[in-house]
């Protein structure tokens, strides 16, 4: 845990010195604490801070809701879209941009996200809810295939290219010239969110021996369901609805922890946070590094890296089992 | 009266799964639940344990009505253990068993010293030295066993309520796990297990309660209970019960 937190400080610093301005970080540190900032220090207070806090909080979120949802549903597969929730925040951003409010006002996608996160979470909670977790499971899978194909029908009915080319690219999730305001507008959400996530942190570990231990040791499973819902609902919601649909980060980060802990569900979750903000951070930094052509997207570098750790999974998988 | 239950009925699709269950239960008891597959014998404990609502009826833990305990409260009373428990991560044993005090933790905070003592004692007890730090989804079907029953009773409840406890333990463990039992009922504790193998039974338990159909077919001291003429009427087989208590003995003949 502390390798990973001087690893995450180390990152953030190489995240404000790193871009199409490469910046000194003694000029850093005498530009943002100079009265009268000179352009490097208007880079790295407006552009660059908030991009790296953005990329931490966001980073983070997945990573914790992965490791909750892992540990829920007892599944090494689940990741933070298992609700519905990253589905249909994408619809809702989605919808914004295709009948052209996000134009009108900057914050009508962020805002339509959220809300599309928590409409899905709610349709997924209201049809898996008496079913037990499988059927919880089962309903985000739903939920998760209509938003996806709204999304197609927004993209196939796009009035032009262009339209349909601003959809495409938000959903291949990004990072750049996103601001404070951003920051300000997701960090409350991401914040209730979290702790809801934290307090399943008892719960997750009495799962481990199934739900009806689980249920016999005091644990209220029905609290718990809600609080794992409306967390991941809030914080993976908000986080998606800022910066679109970034895969593969809430899958591998409690996996990477996963041995450290002796596989412990309680003790995987802040490290797990930690390592997912790395890890986002880490793929932010390489967007801004690797120029051939056009920018390449965030969710693109992630899905391109976290594809080989699933044939590493099959492979381990392959190894270990009889 | 430790543990009552008044006219337990639970049905499901139209099917009674209990039926009019009435039992009173006390302290230093060790119950044994017997019957056919089917006969409603894990259904009953899951009632007794607070984890199923019946449909009507109620159970009365220490003068109190179920529905009035808090979860975490009745936690720390009772111990529950489901037929063939699993654990899903490869955690070690030593925390599988430490689980079991997360009815006594703290809202916030983590085990305190006592705690680390009464996880050593359980395996100890349990006779799991050996797999202490083993990764719980390596262990034998026995050990699990060993290891869940060690989970039980590590924060030291006043009832256990297990559901076939030997099922799948080889002769030797299954013995220790019997006299375990019946140590937790010497001290005072009240114990109720569904058990299949009643020459065990009859050496070890105090009383037998014999299901069929969702009724409680008979009910008594081991010594009077356990007859020839019971099994036939819950198992339909013909058995043959020789000598009572240690050195009791049934054996099933045929139908």
């Amino acid at each position: 845990m502390p390798v990973l937190l001087a690893l995450l400080a180390l990152l953030m610093v190489l995240s404000l010195t790193i871009g199409r301005v490469w910046l000194d970080p003694r000029e850093i540190v005498h530009e943002v604490f100079s009265p009268a900032p000179q352009v490097a220090g208007l880079i790295v207070t407006e552009l660059r801070l908030p991009r790296t806090l953005l990329a931490c909080l966001v980073g983070a979120t997945l990573g914790l809701s992965g490791a909750v949802l892992q540990g829920f549903t007892r599944n090494p597969l689940a990741e933070p879209g298992l609700l519905g929730v990253s589905a249909g925040a994408s619809l809702g951003a989605v919808i914004a941009i295709y009948f052209g409010m996000a134009s009108l006002f900057e914050f009508t996608a962020p805002i339509m996200g959220l809300a599309g996160a928590l409409g899905a979470s709610a349709l997924t909670f209201a049809l898996g809810r008496n079913g037990g977790t499988m059927a919880l499971i089962l309903a985000g899978a739903a939920v998760s295939g209509l938003a996806g194909a709204l999304i197609s029908v927004a993209l196939n009915l796009a009035p032009n290219p262009y339209a349909a080319y601003e959809i495409m690219t938000w959903l291949l999730g990004s990072l750049s010239d996103r601001s404070w305001n951003h920051v300000l507008l997701i960090l409350p959400f991401v914040l209730v969110g979290c702790t809801m996530l934290l307090y399943t942190a008892r719960g997750l570990d009495a799962l481990s021996l199934g739900e009806i231990q689980a249920q016999s040791l005091g644990i209220d499973l029905k609290r718990l369901r809600l609080l794992v819902v409306l967390g991941t609902a809030l914080s993976v919601g908000a986080s998606t609805s800022v910066t679109g649909a970034i895969g593969f980060i809430g899958l591998v980060a409690p996996h990477l922890i996963r041995p450290f802990v002796g596989a412990h569900p309680r003790k995987i979750l802040l490290p797990a946070a930690v390592l997912g903000a790395l890890l986002l951070l880490l793929a932010d930094i390489a967007t801004r590094l690797i120029r051939i052509g056009p920018e390449i997207k965030l969710g693109v570098i992630t899905s391109l890296v976290g594809t080989p750790f699933f044939f590493w999974l099959v492979v381990r998988l392959r190894r270990t089992s009889p | 009266m430790m543990l009552v239950a008044e006219n337990i009925c639970v049905r499901r699709g139209g099917r009674a799964i209990l039926d009019a269950v009435a039992l009173e239960a006390t302290v230093g008891e060790f119950i044994a639940v017997v019957g056919a597959n089917g006969a409603g014998k894990s259904t009953l404990l899951s009632v007794l344990a607070g984890l199923l609502q019946p449909d009507s009826g109620r159970i009365v833990f220490k003068d109190r009505p179920l529905s009035q305990f808090d979860g975490s409260a009745l936690a720390r009373m009772r111990a529950y253990l489901p037929q063939n428990p699993r654990c899903e991560w490869p955690i070690s044993v030593e925390r599988l068993v430490a689980l079991g005090l997360i009815p006594r933790l703290p809202t916030f905070g983590g085990f305190s010293a006592d705690d680390e003592q009464r996880i050593a004692r359980a395996i100890e007890t349990g006779d799991l030295m050996d797999h202490r730090y083993q990764e719980a989804t390596s262990l034998s079907g026995g050990e699990l066993a060993r290891a869940m029953l060690a989970r039980a009773y590590v924060g030291d409840p006043e009832a256990l309520i297990v559901d076939e406890p030997i099922a799948g333990l080889d002769p030797k463990h299954a013995l220790d796990a019997m006299r375990r039992l019946k140590s937790f009922a010497n001290d005072g504790k009240l114990v109720i297990a569904a058990l299949h193998d009643l020459t065990l039974a009859v050496r070890y338990t105090t009383r037998i309660i014999a299901m069929r159909s969702g009724r409680v077919e008979s009910d008594g001291p081991v010594a009077s209970a356990m007859t020839t003429e019971m099994i036939r009427r819950v198992f339909d087989v013909e058995a043959r019960v020789l000598g009572s208590g240690e050195d009791g003995y049934v054996d099933f003949i045929g139908n």
